[in-house]
């Protein structure tokens, strides 16, 4: 399983059509992926205007899209299914390598990449909170 | 006869400002490369031209293939049928011809 993690910065109020590369690269290959959104990444999925870019994950059947809290939401046919913190960790678990970083990413995430899990994910979730960057998560 | 067009574009091509675009411009563009385009040329690259508006994003070849099988069928959603229009790369070929940028990730 491929798993991306995507948050945003407040003002990216756009989907940035480069996080949607590596998403795509995998699912051409016929490998499942994962998206998960969370922080404020969230709001992508509430806004279909904004995240244009997604909806070419209509042409693929392998998709799981989470979202990280409580809502509704479906994005290019594909239903958003939303976690809590527990069901989150055990996520994170089996993300554990950066593939694609279009922003930089703070040096506390990349050295929690080799912690363990709950030190990646604490880390994980204050970078998202702290950083004017996206980042995206991909498992190898 | 074409009339004769000055547009910028990149060193591969492709238009720098898509308000450049016509299609008298695809015109042009294919027959520099030897191609005549038929109704079949034209249902691809307003294919594109619309993919591009829903996903703000052009196509790369694998994508554009799904995508082409699923919305206009499986005979036209393939790599033989879209090589034979556009035979130096069809998810290149027909962005460029359809005014769009240079897909990403692109055989």
């Amino acid at each position: 399983m491929n798993t991306f993690w995507i948050s945003r910065a407040p003002h990216a109020y756009r989907f940035p059509v480069e996080a949607v590369d590596p998403i795509l690269a995998a699912l051409v290959m016929d490998e499942p992926v994962r998206v998960v959104f969370t922080g404020e990444g969230k709001a992508w999925l509430e806004d279909c205007a904004a995240a244009r870019p997604l909806g070419q994950l209509e042409f693929f059947d392998d998709v799981e899209l989470i979202g990280v809290g409580t809502g509704s939401a479906t994005v290019a046919g594909h239903t958003v299914r939303w976690v809590d913190a527990v069901e989150l960790r055990e996520i994170a678990g089996d993300s554990l390598h950066l593939q694609c970083e279009p922003g930089a990413v703070p040096e506390s995430v990349l050295q929690a990449r080799t912690a363990d899990v709950d030190a990646m994910l604490h880390a994980m979730l204050h970078a998202m909170e702290q950083s004017a960057e996206l980042i995206v998560w991909c498992r190898p | 006869m074409v009339p004769a067009v000055s547009v910028s574009t990149d060193s591969n091509g492709y238009l720098v400002d898509r308000e450049d675009w016509s299609p008298d411009l695809a015109v042009t563009m294919a027959a520099n490369d030897g191609i005549e385009l038929t109704e079949a040329h034209w249902e691809i690259i307003r294919f594109v031209q619309n993919y591009y508006d829903e996903f703000a994003d052009a196509p790369p070849m694998r994508v554009l293939v799904k995508a082409i099988a699923r919305r206009i069928g499986a005979d036209k959603g393939n790599s033989r049928y879209l090589y034979r229009l556009f035979p130096e790369g069809p998810a290149k070929q027909v962005c460029r011809y359809a005014g769009l940028p240079k897909p990403t990730s692109c055989i």
